[in-house]
């Protein structure tokens, strides 16, 4: 991690805290998630249990791509990121510098969706909380480092929005969506997801490999 | 400081750049006029590495573009019509950042000193969202030159400025053209390239169409060429 990593991914953050335009949208949309699914199994009457894990993951998924949309674009519509390509830095440093400020709101928004799941399904996660917070870790971790790319890639588009979700999507249902949602239920029911936690390490792995190669291209495109 | 060889630069099939071969001297301020969609800025965006060359090279500081792009940007400062700014941080903070970015620490007295020149000293801890258009562009060129850079890229960079504003750029920019800094100018501005330029050169389409040194023509008579060649064109 280099130093300009770090001042890009401080001045991302500090960015939002003050202004809130992400972030706030992030919460209220995962929020509004967490108490649709509440009213619909009010309404069902239905066994939570079984649908625990991919309430959360959904949540987390959509929820997480309303902020990587503007990790980008913001600074392409101010024309700051070509202020930011024109420094003496590696495209890699830009990479790791808006992964690192991409993740730090990601985790903020998936431990409030998991405060609201708590709160409104009065749901106790059966004491598996701390291996519950390490498997949203990694996979938000899988998540960022792709979501990251495909935010680059999508930045010069027209209709950047939808294009970032339609590349999201295929690609991460095998690779982060279900052994996320797999290991979160194994979590719940104390089991150790041994498997999922090798699938999401290996696909972290070789999306941020992925990125190492194509960031540049998309970057310099 | 500056050479450029066999430059070509295609977007899809056509040579946006054909063909431009220029050398400047260290300390030399060149002005390239031309008409709009002669290749100007896209000559800059080349020299400056935001873009790649489709053949030939840019040597700055013997340091070619394409192969050494990190060192060649650390030489660099860029003023063009877009600040670069970010309005949600103050004109301080973003002096901070650009600072760090460029890899130094830069101490509060010399990001004031900056300021005061730029005549926005008493705004520092505003948000720059709060600044008019040519606020804005007189902390771009604190910004363009926080890093002590040995060459300054130039986008019209009157654009915007105040009388005031001009009067700020003006005498920076002969401040460093007495610190033998080389200056690029693009401009369409023929009266402000001719005053501030001691080499006037001349695209169109793609081509360098003429160099001139300011000393072998006044304005009139430079005028009277240009029109020529663009007539010609």
């Amino acid at each position: 991690m280099t130093s300009y990593s770090l001042a890009l991914a401080v001045k991302d953050l500090k960015v939002e805290f003050r202004t809130l335009r992400m972030i706030v949208t992030m919460l209220i949309f995962s929020l509004m998630v967490v108490m649709a699914f509440r009213f619909a199994f009010l309404f069902y009457n239905r066994d939570i249990e079984p649908s625990v894990a991919p309430i959360l993951w959904v949540t987390f998924t959509f929820a997480g791509m309303f902020g990587l949309v503007s990790s980008f674009s913001r600074e392409k519509d101010t024309g700051s990121l070509q202020g930011l390509m024109l420094c003496p830095t590696g495209r890699w440093s830009i990479y790791l510098g808006k992964l690192l400020s991409n993740l730090a709101l990601l985790l903020i928004v998936d431990f409030s969706a998991l405060l609201f799941f708590a709160v409104f399904f009065n749901f106790d996660f059966h004491g598996n909380i701390l291996p519950l917070i390490g498997i949203v870790i990694l996979g938000t971790v899988a998540f960022a480092v792709i979501g990251t790319l495909i935010a680059a890639l999508s930045v010069n588009a027209r209709g950047r929005e939808s294009l970032l979700t339609i590349l999201m999507v295929p690609l991460i249902i095998m690779t982060i969506l279900l052994p996320s949602i797999d290991a979160t239920s194994k979590v719940l029911e104390s089991t150790f997801p041994e498997n999922e936690i090798r699938m999401l390490a290996m696909f972290s792995i070789v999306y941020l490999a992925l990125s190492y190669v194509l960031f540049y291209r998309v970057m310099e495109g | 400081m500056i050479e450029i060889e066999n430059l070509v630069k295609k977007f899809g099939r056509k040579r946006v750049i054909d063909g431009v071969n220029l050398t400047i001297d260290k300390g030399n301020f060149l002005a390239i006029l031309g008409p709009n969609g002669a290749g100007k800025t896209t000559l800059l965006n080349l020299i400056c590495t935001l873009l790649r060359p489709s053949s030939g090279s840019i040597l700055v500081d013997k340091l070619d573009t394409k192969e050494d792009g990190i060192e060649v940007r650390r030489k660099i400062g860029v003023l063009a019509h877009v600040s670069y700014l970010y309005d949600d941080l103050s004109a301080l903070e973003n002096l901070k950042f650009y600072g760090k970015m460029y890899g130094i620490k830069l101490k509060e007295e010399r990001i004031k000193r900056l300021l005061s020149r730029v005549k926005l000293l008493h705004r520092m801890n505003d948000m720059v969202g709060t600044y008019s258009r040519g606020m804005k562009q007189r902390l771009s060129i604190a910004r363009a030159v926080v890093h002590d850079p040995d060459v300054l890229l130039l986008d019209e960079p009157y654009t915007g400025l105040d009388l005031n504003g001009c009067e700020i750029l003006n005498e920076m920019l002969l401040e460093l053209g007495k610190q033998k800094k080389t200056i690029v100018m693009v401009t369409h501005d023929v009266e402000r390239g001719h005053e501030m330029g001691e080499r006037l050169a001349v695209m169109i389409d793609g081509k360098m169409a003429a160099d001139f040194r300011k000393e072998d023509m006044g304005l009139d008579e430079f005028k009277r060429r240009y029109r020529k060649l663009l007539g010609a064109a």
